[in-house]
């Protein structure tokens, strides 16, 4: 396991050490992966996205000046990538709108989940993520996974931080309502 | 009652501690350093090489003034070198009327200077061409 900051890898692969660069690759992949299908929705493109934010930021990396995280550079370039995929591709996105969801809702939802099997209960979860909107997945995944801040969200998106706290909040209640819809189809189509 | 923003914030931290990170294709990394390699890989340029150096252009220059110089210094004292070739069979050929006997049709006269034109016009083409995908090359 390496414990190297970021930093000492960039200077690495600046100095002409252009395997140092994979051990970048394989630290930010999977975040970069989940990034990317959350907004293309397809394994294979998000694959060619990642690899391609990967192989940007390798030809880019001498004006890398250092001000943000590696991490936050590397995000904002596979999330233009994927957008302007998605843009050329014309696909339609599917936007879920904000069920009325309350208290007593979340803990339903909540004990609904934990009776179910784990594998079953992560499939539910990231198909749940999936039919958030892809700004809002985006920030989720960052907020969440990442543990960026509302500040470093925002310069990957280009949003403000205000901006960036109310999406937040939408997504999260977004979300809430996707799953109460998954798990309670039928108490949602008695409404 | 509506969820306060506490709850839906424990209820968000619950859900994405279960979802899980995508994983990617197992060969994930040696395809970004394949196509790394690729894109650092020395581009070879194609070099513009003239037909005759200018090394051969040296030496034919050196040759053709040495051979002008030969024969204005020669003029003086008449070389033995020219008066050795025989030459005599020139004065056999009659020079005047070797192209009368030949007689080409017009048409063909027309399309001999029209395909010239066309092979001048060709080499000119051909040569910018080049001088362009040199340049091209280059910047």
């Amino acid at each position: 396991m390496n414990t190297k900051p970021d930093e000492y890898y960039i200077t690495q692969t600046l100095n002409g050490n252009v395997n140092a660069f994979a051990f970048l690759v394989e630290k930010y992949k999977h975040m970069l992966y989940t990034l990317t299908i959350g907004i293309v929705k397809n394994r294979e493109e998000a694959e060619e996205i990642s690899q391609d934010s990967f192989v940007k930021a390798y030809k880019n990396l001498a004006s890398f000046k250092g001000d943000s995280k590696f991490s936050t550079w590397i995000y904002k370039i596979a999330y233009y990538a994927s957008l302007d995929v998605v843009k050329r591709n014309k696909r339609i996105v599917f936007l879920e709108n904000i069920d009325t969801i309350n208290e007593a809702d979340l803990e339903s939802v909540q004990d609904s989940l934990k009776c179910l099997e784990e594998k079953e209960r992560k499939e539910v979860i990231n198909n749940a993520l999936l039919r958030l909107p892809n700004e809002e997945r985006v920030i989720l995944t960052l907020f969440y996974f990442e543990d960026l801040s509302i500040k470093e969200i925002s310069k990957v998106i280009n949003l403000s931080e205000d901006n960036i706290k109310v999406k937040l909040f939408r997504s999260r209640k977004k979300l809430a309502s996707i799953l109460k819809y998954v798990i309670e189809p039928r108490t949602v189509d008695l409404i | 009652m509506k969820p306060n923003k506490n709850s839906i914030e424990d209820f968000t931290k619950f859900i994405m501690n279960e979802a899980r990170l995508e994983k990617p294709s197992a060969d994930f990394v040696d395809s970004v350093m394949g196509k790394i390699s690729l894109e650092t890989r020395p581009v070879i340029k194609s070099v513009y090489k003239p037909l005759i150096s200018i090394s051969s252009w040296f030496i034919i220059a050196v040759i053709i003034v040495a051979f002008c110089a030969y024969l204005i210094s020669g003029n003086s004292n008449q070389s033995s070198l020219i008066s050795l070739i025989n030459i005599s069979f020139l004065n056999k050929i009659n020079l005047n009327t070797v192209f009368e006997s030949i007689h080409l049709p017009n048409l063909f006269s027309i399309v001999f200077i029209f395909f010239t034109v066309l092979v001048i016009f060709q080499m000119f083409a051909i040569k910018n061409y080049f001088n362009s995908t040199i340049k091209n090359n280059d910047s």
